[in-house]
């Protein structure tokens, strides 16, 4: 079920609906309802994955919570009279016993993800790397129909687990409750990556019908579909009749497919997360907020800060730091500042820290080289050349006498970082690695105008009204961008002026939309 | 939000600060920002509706020279011939197949041929020459597969551009298709002038490759395709385009739907018989035997008269134009020469309508159908 087909619309009138006439001790009960249904809606077979994940999770992280328990007890009757020692010995006995919980519950929804996601790839690839050596080696190469969602809410509950081991917070005790944490069906195709304490003080919570909480969640929601269906997805036709034929599309027209694939993520997957924003707030519910204007980023690594900002805190938090803090690591860093010295040392133990980082985050997208490299080692080498030239970069800005709060020049860079994301994304969007590099040499070749003039023509319709849709969301995100809420400008409105805006703004999506009696098209990020 | 408090049922009221409970939701509230939302909706759909009106009406139009714009001049000779007449319906195959002033020089009474694309879908001619069927009007249909449930509505309101009559009387079946199609005539009206302005390069290559018989200026002032037409075809039939009747592709519901028609016609004081369309002889997969075997099983299915034998309507390569089921001008002089004759033999000498040949224009006299 689809955001953007009209069943989901009609499925949310009815849980609206269900949710505020019941007695509140029953609202939660009804969201639990609905995204199993939600999610059943997509096969009765597709449950099993999740349910496997809540279950697991759950069951770990109560252990988890009942040993952290047992160990705060024992040192509280061990009481003053407890020798620092004996203290640290009890941490380490009970730490030992929650790992094995903590390791039960990361090997088996790993396990799941890498069987179902990763392995038929790492077989491509072994099967691949032996046949350089003129080897056999066959192993049978498994695809598997991904159960939709599975990255989103298993990195959603292992969050969980991992915090509750390091005792960051109690244990749901209610498997339903947790299961909803874990289903609550807004989030659970595409994200955001939600966090336990920041949804759980909602989520369980009993709200009373609030005009303005829903209305504003439900203008959100319809912003989010302007984005998909006026931007997204007409970007999309001629995105995909780049993609499809880019041979016929030397130079200019590589940059275009770039460029407006990168145009066409953003709108497509930020439409998502305003629809999933707008109907949880419906609900009474508030999201992690995944994106906050990414295009007006100066470097690749503010760029990461303003997009798909759930997933890089996740890594962030459950990999990166405590991969830099494990005893490999730490002997890595003593040997490279042997090597390297003390500053340069340390430079090469983060850098090689975030390479990890960024291959994880690669692979999340999915199970290809392509992906690997777009949203990982592209990225990566972005922010580390960018740190390790930053002296020069700095001497050439002083050189040229050129302030660097000036706006051209903040302009340049966010023209800058938007490029090379988009180069980045070639590789993302292409069918295979080898394609990305013909599109690369394509892009740097001579092609004259002429074959670009052609997709553009072809494709005017589409990009004229993708275009009118750019036009409002560069106005929308600038405004953003400057700490000006839009909702709140509208409120300020009169009644009549209100009720012309949004009927005008509806009419838009009816006029320049992608909609029709056939399937909607799927969101970008559903894949993963 | 407010701070959360836990109350003894567990439930953490969000909005009171006392933690109690709220019974239920505010019924009147949500009914009030339905009947907003509702309000909102359905003015924008009403403004929609006028975008697409004045688009459709007002804005220059796009679509004058297209070939399927020659439904319009077909439906409105339909419409102006009083007289007893005879109406030929089908889809391209029709256009390209029977030529209307020869028929009418054979039968001595008006012909109309009403029908251009299939992309528009069978029904929607059938449906639309409805309203004009008449007493003594004879109604021939060269039955091929088709989904009598499909309107091509896109295509539809493209060849009606500008005419809000034809919109007003769309079949109720083809209104489901409106509002794709009709975003789709909005947007392009509005920037098709932009686009042609910017590519002229562009327009003219899309323009010469455009073969010239697929415009309105094939056709004469009724919808009779009049671009002479004298290349056959030379070619080997492709895979894709031969051609197979087959019981199993004339679903029950089709027929019943022929039938239902008869009856109508019927009630009109109206003959309606059946035909078989045109095709490459070296198109047909069917052996001579089953092509006896598909018209006996036709005749046994439907309650109108078949009035041509199906070996006729298998033509040689020098009668074939651009497609398998496509007559050159030769082709179709002999296809129509032909349906005029059969028309003769079985509708008029067995009674269904009288006529009197050497009388010029209405010649038929009172219709009687058996």
């Amino acid at each position: 079920m689809l955001f953007h087909s009209v069943e989901f619309w009609l499925f949310l009138i009815l849980v609206i609906g269900i949710y505020y006439a019941v007695s509140p001790f029953f609202q939660w009960p009804v969201l639990l309802a609905a995204s199993l249904f939600f999610y059943l809606y997509a096969g009765w077979g597709m449950l099993f994955y999740p349910l496997f994940t809540v279950l697991l999770t759950y069951w770990s992280a109560l252990r988890i919570g009942a040993n952290n328990r047992r160990m705060k007890e024992q040192i509280r009757a061990g009481g003053r009279e407890l020798q620092r020692e004996q203290k640290q010995a009890i941490q380490a006995r009970y730490r030992r016993i929650g790992r094995v919980w903590l390791y039960a519950a990361l090997v088996g929804n790993i396990g799941l993800l890498f069987l179902m996601k990763y392995a038929g790839f790492l077989a491509e690839n072994i099967n691949g790397l032996f046949a350089l050596f003129s080897l056999e080696a066959a192993l049978p190469v498994f695809r598997f129909t991904l159960p939709v969602g599975l990255s989103f809410y298993t990195f959603q509950a292992l969050g969980y687990v991992i915090d509750v081991s390091r005792g960051l917070y109690e244990p749901q005790k209610n498997l339903a409750k947790y299961a909803l944490f874990v289903l609550f069906f807004p989030q659970i195709l595409q994200g955001p990556v939600g966090r336990y304490p920041q949804m759980e003080r909602s989520l369980y919570a009993a709200h009373r019908f609030d005009a303005g909480e829903v209305a504003g969640g439900l203008k959100l929601a319809v912003w989010g579909l302007f984005k998909k269906l006026v931007i997204a997805d007409q970007l999309g036709r001629a995105v995909d009749a780049y993609f499809g034929n880019f041979e016929a599309y030397p130079g200019i027209g590589a940059a275009f497919g770039g460029c407006a694939f990168v145009v066409q993520l953003y709108a497509d997957f930020s439409g998502y997360m305003d629809i999933a924003e707008g109907v949880s707030q419906m609900f009474g519910i508030r999201l992690f907020k995944n994106f906050r204007n990414p295009f007006f980023s100066r470097s690749i690594q503010e760029f990461w800060q303003r997009w798909h900002i759930s997933l890089g805190e996740w890594f962030k938090d459950y990999v990166f730091y405590p991969l830099l803090k494990s005893p490999l690591w730490a002997g890595l860093g003593k040997e490279c500042r042997r090597i390297f010295g003390k500053k340069t040392g340390k430079e090469v133990t983060t850098y090689a820290g975030m390479f990890c980082l960024w291959f994880f985050i690669g692979a999340w997208h999915g199970a290809d080289w392509k992906f690997i490299l777009a949203s990982g080692l592209i990225q990566w080498f972005y922010i580390v050349s960018g740190k390790v030239l930053q002296p020069v970069w700095e001497r050439i800005r002083r050189g040229l006498h050129i302030r660097e709060d000036a706006g051209w020049f903040s302009c340049f860079q966010m023209v800058r970082t938007f490029c090379l994301f988009s180069f980045a994304m070639l590789f993302f969007r292409a069918s295979s690695v080898g394609d990305a590099w013909k599109m690369i040499r394509l892009l740097v070749s001579p092609g004259g105008f002429e074959p670009f003039a052609g997709l553009l023509y072809e494709n005017f319709g589409a990009l004229f009204c993708a275009f009118v849709g750019i036009c409002v969301l560069a106005v929308v995100e600038v405004m953003q961008n400057r700490g000006i809420s839009v909702r709140e400008r509208i409120g300020t409105l009169n009644r009549w002026q209100r009720f012309a805006f949004y009927t005008a703004a509806l009419t838009a999506i009816l006029v320049f939309g992608t909609y029709g009696i056939t399937d909607p098209s799927q969101f970008i990020y559903f894949q993963f | 939000m407010s701070e959360r408090v836990e109350n003894q049922t567990g439930i953490r009221d969000s909005s009171k600060p006392d933690g109690s409970v709220t019974a239920g939701g505010n019924g009147r509230g949500m009914l009030k920002l339905a009947f907003r939302a509702a309000c909102v909706g359905l003015t924008a759909l009403v403004l929609y509706a006028c975008v697409f009106l004045a688009a459709f009406c007002l804005l220059p139009p796009l679509y004058q020279d297209s070939y399927q714009s020659v439904v319009v001049r077909q439906y409105d000779s339909l419409k102006e011939i009083q007289e007893p007449k005879v109406i030929v319906l089908g889809t391209s195959y029709v256009t390209f197949s029977v030529d209307a002033d020869l028929m009418e020089q054979k039968l001595g009474m008006p012909c109309q041929i009403f029908g251009c694309h299939l992309g528009m879908g069978t029904r929607y001619f059938f449906d639309m020459s409805e309203e004009w069927i008449g007493e003594g009007d004879i109604v021939v249909y060269p039955i091929w597969e088709a989904d009598m449930n499909y309107y091509g509505t896109e295509l539809i309101l493209t060849g009606i551009e500008g005419r809000m009559d034809l919109l007003l009387s769309l079949p109720p079946g083809a209104v489901k298709g409106v509002l794709a199609g009709s975003r789709d005539i909005i947007t392009k009206k509005l920037y098709e002038p932009l686009r042609r302005g910017l590519f002229p390069g562009e327009r003219e290559r899309a323009d010469s490759g455009v073969d010239p018989i697929y415009t309105i200026d094939s056709f004469d002032e009724k919808g009779t395709m009049k671009a002479l037409r004298q290349e056959s075809w030379t070619e080997p039939v492709p895979e894709e385009q031969k051609k197979r009747y087959d019981t199993a592709a004339y679903s029950q519901e089709y027929i019943a739907f022929l039938n239902e028609f008869d009856a109508f016609c019927r009630e009109r004081g109206a003959v309606f018989c059946l035909t078989y369309p045109t095709i490459l002889d070296e198109a047909v997969e069917n052996s001579e035997e089953e092509l006896e075997a598909f018209d006996r099983w036709l005749r046994e299915q439907v309650t109108a008269p078949v009035i041509t034998d199906i070996r006729d309507t298998l033509m040689p390569k020098e009668e074939i134009y651009n497609g398998v089921m496509h007559c050159n001008t030769p082709g179709a002089e002999h296809y129509t020469s032909m349906l005029a004759e059969d028309i003769k033999r079985e509708i008029f000498d067995k009674s269904y309508v009288s006529f009197e040949p050497d009388t010029a224009g209405a010649s038929c006299s009172e219709g009687s159908y058996r």
